[in-house]
C-alpha cells in the first residue's frame, strides 16, 4: 500500500530530529507485523493508527491530521462496530452517523486539499462499509469472504449447489411466473417467502455467530439465502 | 457435425464481434444475439424426469441466485432426440441453454458433452463478466447426461439382479 507512504513519511522523518534507525526498525516490525502501522503524513509520527479503537483514530494522534483510510479496512472496524452477523440496523447507522460526523468532507470545507481528499475518502469508505453491512446478505457473503469462503462464480461448478435447494428455488420461480399478474397470488407467494428468508436469516445467524465456524455448512446456508432473496426480488418486481 | 456448426457459429460471431464492436463499446450491455435468444427462446419447457429416457440437470449459480434446469431426450442409442430448459436468471443465461438445447438436438449424448462453455460464450459475444453464464450451460448439458446413464445404469443393474 505504502511505498509512497513511506517515502514521504522517510522524508518528513529524516527531516525531523527522530532517529533514523528507529525509523528504519520500526519499518521492519511494520512489515513482519499485522499491526498497521503508518506514519502520519502531516508529522511523520508513527503511532500505531488503528480506526477500530475510536473514531479519534481516524486522526493522527500527535498532530490530530486528518488520516487516509486504510488499504484493507476491514468494513466493521471502519464502522467500529464489533464483527458478526447479529448487528441491528440502528447500531449500524449510529456508527456510521458518528463517524461521518468527523469525517464528512463538509468539515474540512476550509482545510487543505490533502485533507479534503482524505475526508472525501474516508467519508466513502464509511458509506461503502454501512451500505455493505446494512443489507442482511451483503453482509452475510461479506463475512463469508473475510473469513476466506467468499461466494464467487466457480461456486456451483467446483462444488456443485444441492440439488434439493435448486429444485425447490425452480418450483418457486415457476409459482411466480403462474401467477404473474394475479396480484393476490403474489402477495399470498410474498408472505411465503419472506417466512422462508427470515428462517435463512435465522440460520444464516447461527452459523455465522457460531463458536466454532463452520466454512461449508456456512456457505450452504448464504447461498439458500441468496436464492430466496432472489425469489423475493422477482415477487416484489411483479407487484 | 457438430463440430463443423460450432465452428460456423463461431466464425460468424468473430465476424459479428469485429462489426459490432463499435456500437457495443457505446452502449450496448448485451450482444444482439443474446437479445434474440432472450425475446425468442428455443426450446423452453419440461419434460417428465421420471422418464427412462429423459436425463436432468438441474444447476445454479449461488453467486447471482441464478438457476438452469437442462433436460434431453435420448434414443435407445443414446442420440439427443430432444432437449429442453427452463432458466430463470439473467439474458445471458437464457442465451446460453437456449443455444445449448439447440446445439445438442440432434447429436449423440456423449458429443453432447464436449461442448464447452467457451464455445457458448464465443457464439454469443459473451463480456468476461458473464462467462459464469456459459459454465452454467455446460455444467448442465453434463449433468443431464450423467443423470441419463445413471438411471440406464441402474435400471440395467435391476434386470441383471
Amino acid at each position: 500500500m505504502s511505498t509512497v507512504r513511506a517515502v514521504r513519511a522517510a522524508i518528513t522523518a529524516s527531516r525531523s530530529t527522530s532517529s533514523v534507525i528507529a525509523f528504519a526498525s520500526r519499518l521492519t516490525a511494520r512489515a513482519s507485523s499485522t499491526l498497521a502501522v503508518d506514519a502520519c503524513w502531516n508529522c511523520g509520527d508513527l503511532s500505531p493508527t488503528n480506526p477500530a479503537a475510536s473514531s479519534l483514530d481516524f486522526f493522527c494522534v500527535a498532530c490530530g491530521m486528518i488520516q487516509p483510510p486504510l488499504v484493507d479496512g476491514n468494513h466493521f472496524k471502519v464502522l467500529g462496530v464489533e464483527e458478526r452477523f447479529a448487528v441491528d440496523a440502528s447500531e449500524l447507522e449510529d456508527a456510521m452517523r458518528r463517524r461521518q460526523k468527523v469525517l464528512h468532507p463538509d468539515k474540512f470545507s476550509s482545510a487543505s486539499e490533502t485533507e479534503r481528499e482524505h475526508s472525501a475518502n474516508q467519508a466513502s469508505a464509511v458509506n461503502a462499509a454501512y451500505g455493505v453491512l446494512r443489507d442482511p446478505l451483503r453482509r452475510a457473503k461479506y463475512i463469508l469472504e473475510t473469513r476466506g469462503w467468499g461466494v464467487t462464480e466457480r461456486d456451483g461448478r467446483e462444488t456443485p449447489v444441492d440439488p434439493e435447494l435448486l429444485m425447490e428455488v425452480m418450483e418457486a420461480r415457476e409459482d411466480i411466473l403462474e401467477a404473474k399478474g394475479d396480484a393476490k397470488r403474489l402477495r399470498e407467494l410474498l408472505s411465503e417467502h419472506s417466512a422462508t428468508v427470515e428462517k435463512c436469516i435465522q440460520d444464516t445467524r447461527e452459523v455465522l455467530d457460531a463458536k466454532v465456524f463452520d466454512g461449508e455448512r456456512a456457505k450452504d446456508v448464504v447461498f439458500r439465502l441468496t436464492y430466496f432473496v432472489k425469489v423475493m426480488e422477482e415477487i416484489k418486481d411483479l407487484l | 457435425m457438430l463440430r463443423r456448426t460450432i465452428a460456423d457459429c463461431a466464425r460468424s460471431a468473430r465476424m459479428n464481434s469485429t462489426a459490432l464492436a463499435f456500437s457495443r463499446a457505446q452502449t450496448r450491455a448485451y450482444d444482439k444475439k443474446v437479445v434474440e435468444h432472450f425475446d425468442n427462446p428455443r426450446n423452453v419447457g419440461s419434460f417428465d424426469k421420471k422418464d427412462m429416457n429423459v436425463g436432468t440437470g438441474i444447476v445454479g449459480a449461488p453467486a447471482c441466485g441464478d438457476v438452469m434446469k437442462l433436460q434431453i431426450k435420448i434414443d435407445e442409442e443414446g442420440n439427443i432426440v430432444d432437449s429442453c430448459f427452463k432458466t430463470f436468471g439473467c439474458g445471458s443465461a437464457i442465451a446460453s441453454s437456449s443455444v445449448a438445447t439447440e446445439w445438442i438436438k440432434g447429436t449423440h449424448m456423449d458429443e453432447a458433452v464436449t461442448i464447452k462453455n467457451q464455445d457458448i460464450a464465443k457464439h454469443l459475444n459473451l463480456p468476461p463478466v458473464k462467462l459464469h453464464c456459459s459454465m452454467l450451460a455446460e455444467d448442465a448439458i453434463r449433468s443431464a447426461v450423467a443423470d441419463v446413464k445413471a438411471k440406464r445404469e441402474a435400471s440395467a443393474q435391476a434386470k441383471a439382479a
